[in-house]
């Protein structure tokens, strides 16, 4: 129980240094080839001024036929037309629901880094669409977990404040860090991530020896029935200070990345606090509600929601999800959940080589 | 009340207004999106021009768009692509909802710990939810 504990632990740590140790770095090298960055002019029409957020909105109006957006040579212009790629969106998110689900992780996971590295889409918009896709999907699963008692309101309740406070603080930094940055930071992320699920091994039901200070003040404990085996199992937590400031971590990661943080959530709430696993990845599911609500509230604002992609990506995640849970009972989980650390394990070094190539 | 293996009130009273609420939210969605690419609301950005947009970052699509920051978009909800952001700012503003719901029912129950918790997230959320947090952009 330990080891596991320790290795969850050091995983999650080194994805942290490994993310804080890239950025200052590689944001030292930014400076030195900013001017190659920038590869668009955008030139507003006639008399309007390049930043329209100082404009009033009403003076906007009918505005856009006129924009000109011009790509520099080599950048190329996307000949599809506009509906392609978000029906291709909606049928790759169709499948990445299904995977996800049999999978056992969050679609926001595999969205950004996937989505990222195989559509056109700046990754501005892939993290607005990862946190809306996180966020339908815990706001269409979180009532039901709450119903059954999955999912305890107690115990998310100091989580939830804790990281939806960092996911803003994250947020804001993904958007103010310069895209190569986050790429390569995400790509790194995701890597580790690959890493902790290979070598995490949650515990169904852990023991609590003693019931914490804090944790008893929080209330943080309950009882539910378990279906499978027909057992009433009561729960407790214990180091929930540790427990507690690992969300601020998971918190700025969520924000930052737009990844949701259900990868993270688990093994927090199941391997340190000694939480059951079906009332951890209940609680984790529903905690995205509002951990992404916050990061989604400063996406949304920037203009960094695309309704366009992000519908079909909602839509297309949420259907695959239903599909995904009837297909369980037949599938092979284990070689999925390979599959799917293989797919992360590629998807992160793709980020990485993105985020060098900017 | 802990004891207990089904889920307390202030918990399925959560539940419930999540569930309406989220259900409100995800149909308003399909319908402004259905309004918006069948082009009975005519958008803030053609079309066809999103393509050549969205291969560039947030403050160059607002820039190229004249998409307003924070809640500007209101002015232009008769646009189709804006139109859509109605149901995307239910589901977001949903779990604000819900917990000034659940501050009500701790207050009724006189548990001032979560009382506070959930007054400070709905803190949190708001000033999220403002638009007051501008990032730099890049």
């Amino acid at each position: 129980m330990f080891y596991t504990v320790k290795r969850g632990l050091v995983c999650l740590c080194s994805i942290v240094l490994l993310t804080l140790a890239c950025a200052p770095a590689i944001w030292a090298a930014e400076e030195g080839t900013a001017a190659q960055s920038q590869s668009m002019q955008v030139q507003p029409a006639a008399g309007q001024p390049a930043v329209a957020a100082a404009q009033p909105a009403a003076t906007t109006d009918a505005v856009a036929a006129d924009v000109v957006v011009e790509e520099t040579a080599g950048a190329g212009i996307d000949a599809h037309p506009w509906w392609f790629w978000p029906t291709a969106l909606l049928f790759f998110c169709f499948i990445l629901g299904i995977i996800a689900v049999m999978a056992g992780v969050g679609g926001g996971v595999l969205f950004v880094p996937l989505v990222s590295g195989f559509f056109p889409f700046h990754l501005d918009f892939v993290r607005g669409a990862g946190l809306m896709v996180a966020l339908a999907g815990a706001l269409a699963a979180g009532p039901g977990l709450l119903r059954r008692n999955f999912a305890s309101l107690r115990l998310a309740l100091p989580v939830a404040l804790i990281a939806s406070a960092c996911a803003i603080v994250g947020a804001m930094l993904g958007l103010a860090l310069p895209a190569n940055i986050v790429q390569l930071c995400l790509g790194g992320t995701i890597l580790g991530i690959a890493v902790l699920l290979l070598i995490s091994k949650n515990s169904v039901r852990p023991v609590v020896e003693k019931q914490d200070a804090l944790s008893i003040a929080f209330g943080m404990q309950g009882m539910f029935l378990d279906p499978s085996t027909g057992d009433v199992v009561e729960w407790k937590t214990h180091r929930t200070l540790a427990g507690l400031l690992l969300f601020i971590v998971i918190g700025v990661m969520a924000g930052m990345f737009g990844l949701g943080a259900g990868w993270a959530n688990v093994p927090v709430l199941n391997l340190l606090m000694g939480v059951p696993l079906k009332v951890g990845v209940g609680t984790s599911k529903f905690l995205l509600s509002i951990t992404d609500t916050s990061a989604a509230w400063v996406y949304l604002n920037q203009g960094c929601v695309i309704p366009l992609m992000a519908i079909p990506s909602i839509v297309g995640l949420m259907l695959g999800s239903v599909v995904g849970v009837r297909l369980l009972a037949v599938a092979k989980p284990k070689f999925i959940r390979y599959m799917v650390i293989g797919v992360l394990f590629f998807s992160g070094a793709k980020a990485l080589l993105k985020g060098l190539s900017m | 009340m802990y004891t207990q293996i089904s889920a307390s009130p202030a918990q399925m009273k959560y539940a419930n207004t999540m569930y309406y609420g989220a259900l409100i939210g995800f149909v308003c969605m399909l319908v402004t999106y259905f309004l918006y690419v069948t082009g009975i609301l005519a958008p803030q950005i053609p079309l066809e021009k999103l393509p050549t947009i969205w291969t560039h970052s947030a403050a160059e699509y607002r820039a190229a768009g004249n998409i307003p920051q924070g809640w500007g978009w209101l002015a232009l909800i008769t646009k189709g692509d804006i139109a859509n952001f109605i149901g995307i700012v239910i589901l977001a503003g949903l779990t604000i909802v819900c917990y000034l719901q659940l501050a009500l029912n701790f207050i009724k129950t006189k548990e001032w710990t979560m009382v506070g918790i959930a007054i400070l997230e709905v803190l949190v959320l708001s000033l999220a939810a403002s638009g007051v947090l501008v990032s730099g952009g890049h």
